[in-house]
C-alpha cells in the first residue's frame, strides 16, 4: 500500500512536470509585413516611366513613402496588440532596381501574443498626439527626427506622405516637369482596416504582404486620374491632391 | 613533463619579449627626444561639461567613447587653431573655418599648404555638432571624430601625416601635460592622432548658435518682426496661402534650418547624372540617383559665408535667389521641389531680410571659440 502512494505521488509530480514543460514553449511569435510599391500592374522602380492615363503622358517617380504607425493586430475577442509606434517606408532608396522593387521592404514585429487575428490595422501618417511633438524631440535615426526631413513648420505637422517625380505630359520622351505632393495635418491621418485573419504561432514567424498602388493613390473618385499639369504642387492643408492622395491610401493599399 | 614546461615557458617569454621589443621600436621614433615621458605626476581631474542648447533644439548626441569636459574642450579649441597641424606650420584647420566668416574662409575654394586649391567651398560649422548625416559636403565622414582625421592628410588641405603631427606634440612643451588633463594618459608617447581628433571634436560639439534674431523671433517669440521679415518667414516656409512659397524650407527647415540631408539643388545642366563636374554624394554611395547631391549646409550665420553653394559659384545672397527663382535646371534627380518661383522684388528682397536675421554675431564673437593662441 505505502508503495501505491510512493507511486501515486510520484506520478503526479510527473504529471504536473509534464504541464510545466508544456507552458514553457514560446507563448509570442512574429509577423514580417513586407511593404512593396506598385504602379498598377507592376512593381514601381524608382526612376521609370509609366503610362499614366492622361493624354498619353508617363511619369517616373524618385520619391514614394510613407509614415506607417499605430500597427495592430485585434482578434475576435477585440484585444488589441500594437505592433509599432512609426516607421518609414520609404521605397526611394530601395525600389531602384527591379529585383528589389519586387522584394519589397520588410519590417519585422516580434513578441506577438499567439492566437489568431481577424483584423489588422495601419495608420498612414501620425495621430494627433504624435503630431504635437517635434523633429527635436527624436533622437537622430528616428523616423520623426530632424534629419529624416519629415516636418513642415507651417502646418505644425509631420508630413504624412511624399509623392515625387517628373512627368512628360506631351507623350515625347521629355520628363521636364516635376510633381511634389506632400501630404500632413492632424484631419489627413488616415487608418486602414484590413480584415485578414492572421495567425500568429507560438515561436514561429507569420508573414503578410501589404502593397502601394501609387496610380490609385492618382485616382478621382469619377475614375480618371488627377491632372498633373495643372497642379504639380501640393503641400498646402486644404489643396484637393493632398485630400485625394490621401483619401485614396485605403483603397490603394491592399493585404496578402 | 618539467622539461616541456620550461621549453614553452622560455618560448613563451622569447615570443613575449620580441613583440615588446617590436612594439617599443614602433612607439620609440619620438621616444629619442623624450627625457621626461613620465606624466603621471601631473592631476588627471577632468571637468565634464554639459554644452548649453538653446530651447527648441534637438539633443546633442555626444558619443559615449568621448564624454565632453573642460580640459578636452580646451585641448581640442588650441589644436583647431595649431598651424602645427599642417606640414610646413602655415595653416590650421582654423584656416578654412574662421569664426569671422561663420566658421568657414569666405572662399570659393580654400588653398592647402602647397599651393593647391581643392575643389569645393569650406563648410560652416555652425551647430555641426548636430549634423548626424555625415559631414563634408558629400558625407564621406560619419563623426566629428572621423572628419577631424582627414584635412590634415589630405595633400590639398594641410598635407601632413598623422604620425609628424603626434611626433610634434610629443615632443612640445604643453600638449603632453594638455593631454594628461584632458584624456589621462600616463606617458607623452600615449598621444594619438584618434585622442587629438577626439579633443578638436569636443571643441566643435560646442559650436551652438542659437542667438540670432531670427531665434528671438520666431522660435521664442520675445520680439515682433518687421513687415519684411514675416514677408520672408511666410515665403520661406510657406506660412501664408496669399503669398508663394518659396520651397525654402524643405531642405532648410527645423530649428537648425538645415535637416543635413543631401540635394540636388538644379545648380548644373546636365544630359546624364554622371556628366557632374562634382558628383557629390554620389561618390561617397556610388548610387547613380546620388550623383550631384550635396549636404545642404545650415542656414544660419549665412550672411557671413558667401559665396555659396559647393563650388562658390554665387558671390551674393541675391544671385542664389535669383537661382532658386529661376527653377534651376531639370534632371532625374533634383529636388522635385525646385521650380520657377515667380518672385517678385519685393518678394526676393524680403527672403534675403529674412537670412540676415539668421546671423548670429553672439555665436561668432564668442570669445571661447577663437585663437587661443593669440
Amino acid at each position: 500500500m505505502k508503495n501505491l502512494w510512493v507511486l501515486w505521488g510520484a506520478m503526479t509530480i510527473l504529471m504536473f512536470a509534464g504541464c510545466d514543460k508544456k507552458n514553457d514553449g514560446p507563448q509570442t511569435g512574429s509577423l514580417e509585413l513586407t511593404c512593396k510599391a506598385t504602379f498598377g500592374a507592376e512593381d514601381l522602380v524608382i526612376g521609370k516611366a509609366y503610362a499614366y492615363p492622361v493624354n498619353n503622358s508617363a511619369l517616373k517617380f524618385y520619391l514614394v513613402d510613407y509614415l506607417m504607425s499605430n500597427v495592430r493586430l485585434i482578434n475576435s475577442d477585440g484585444d488589441t496588440v500594437k505592433l509599432n509606434d512609426v516607421d518609414i517606408v520609404d521605397f526611394s532608396t530601395v525600389n531602384t532596381d527591379p529585383i528589389q522593387a519586387a522584394a519589397g521592404i520588410t519590417f519585422r514585429f516580434n513578441d506577438i501574443p499567439a492566437g489568431e487575428y481577424g483584423t489588422l490595422i495601419v495608420g498612414i501618417g501620425v495621430d494627433t498626439l504624435v503630431n504635437r511633438t517635434k523633429p527635436q524631440d527624436y533622437p537622430s535615426g528616428h523616423p520623426l527626427s530632424i534629419g529624416a526631413n519629415r516636418y513642415w513648420d507651417a502646418w505644425k505637422s509631420f508630413i504624412f506622405t511624399k509623392t515625387q517625380g517628373l512627368a512628360d505630359m506631351a507623350g515625347n520622351g521629355v520628363f521636364n516637369l516635376p510633381f511634389a505632393y506632400h501630404t500632413g495635418g492632424d484631419a489627413l491621418y488616415r487608418e486602414v482596416t484590413f480584415q485578414k485573419t492572421t495567425s500568429i504561432e507560438g515561436g514561429k514567424t507569420a508573414t503578410a504582404r501589404m502593397e502601394l498602388d501609387v496610380r490609385a493613390l492618382l485616382q478621382q473618385q469619377d475614375g480618371t486620374y488627377w491632372d498633373i499639369e495643372a497642379e504639380p504642387n501640393a503641400h498646402t492643408p486644404g489643396q484637393p491632391a493632398m485630400l485625394l492622395i490621401m483619401d485614396n491610401y485605403p483603397d490603394a493599399l491592399q493585404l496578402f | 613533463m618539467r622539461s616541456n614546461f620550461s621549453r614553452i615557458w622560455a618560448v613563451g617569454m622569447a615570443v613575449g619579449l620580441t613583440i615588446f621589443l617590436i612594439g617599443s621600436c614602433c612607439k620609440d621614433e619620438p621616444q629619442s627626444d623624450c627625457t621626461d615621458c613620465d606624466l603621471t605626476g601631473i592631476p588627471y581631474n577632468p571637468t565634464p561639461y554639459t554644452v548649453s542648447i538653446p530651447a527648441d533644439f534637438p539633443q546633442l548626441e555626444i558619443p559615449a567613447t568621448n564624454p565632453m569636459t573642460e580640459e578636452g574642450i580646451a585641448l581640442g579649441r588650441r589644436l583647431f587653431y595649431d598651424k602645427r597641424l599642417s606640414a610646413d606650420s602655415s595653416m590650421a584647420c582654423a584656416s578654412c573655418h574662421l569664426p569671422e566668416f561663420g566658421f568657414t574662409d569666405a572662399k570659393a575654394f580654400s588653398t592647402g599648404v602647397d599651393g593647391i586649391m581643392g575643389k569645393r567651398s569650406s563648410m560652416s560649422l555652425t551647430n555641426i555638432g548636430f549634423a548626424y548625416h555625415g559631414l563634408f559636403w558629400d558625407g564621406r565622414a560619419a563623426t566629428l571624430e572621423e572628419q577631424a582625421l582627414l584635412p590634415v592628410e589630405d595633400p590639398i588641405e594641410l598635407h601632413e601625416n598623422w604620425p609628424n603631427v603626434v611626433a610634434k606634440l610629443i615632443l612640445s612643451t604643453e600638449y603632453p601635460t594638455w593631454f594628461r588633463q584632458a584624456f589621462g594618459i600616463k606617458d607623452k608617447r600615449d598621444i594619438t592622432k584618434e585622442l587629438a581628433t577626439k579633443a578638436i571634436a569636443q571643441f566643435e560639439r560646442t559650436l551652438v548658435s542659437g542667438q540670432s534674431r531670427y531665434d528671438a523671433l520666431f522660435i521664442r517669440f520675445e520680439d515682433f518682426p518687421t513687415e519684411e521679415e514675416q514677408l520672408g518667414y511666410d515665403l520661406f516656409f510657406d506660412f501664408e496661402p496669399t503669398v508663394p512659397d518659396a520651397e525654402c524650407g524643405h531642405c532648410h527647415g527645423s530649428v537648425l534650418l538645415t535637416t543635413n540631408n543631401y540635394f540636388n539643388n538644379a545648380i548644373d545642366s546636365v544630359g546624364s547624372l554622371t556628366e557632374f563636374a562634382d558628383l557629390g554624394r554620389g561618390t561617397v554611395t556610388g548610387e547613380y540617383l546620388d550623383n550631384g547631391r550635396f549636404r545642404a549646409p545650415t542656414l544660419r550665420n549665412i550672411a557671413l559665408t558667401a559665396p555659396y553653394m559647393h563650388d562658390g559659384r554665387f558671390q551674393t545672397l541675391e544671385e542664389v535667389i535669383e537661382h532658386y527663382n529661376s527653377g534651376g535646371h531639370v534632371a532625374e534627380n533634383y529636388d522635385a521641389n525646385m521650380h520657377p518661383l515667380g518672385l517678385s522684388q519685393k518678394q526676393k528682397q524680403a527672403l534675403i531680410t529674412l537670412l540676415h536675421t539668421m546671423t548670429d554675431t553672439s555665436f561668432v564673437q564668442n570669445p571661447s571659440f577663437q585663437d587661443p593662441w593669440k
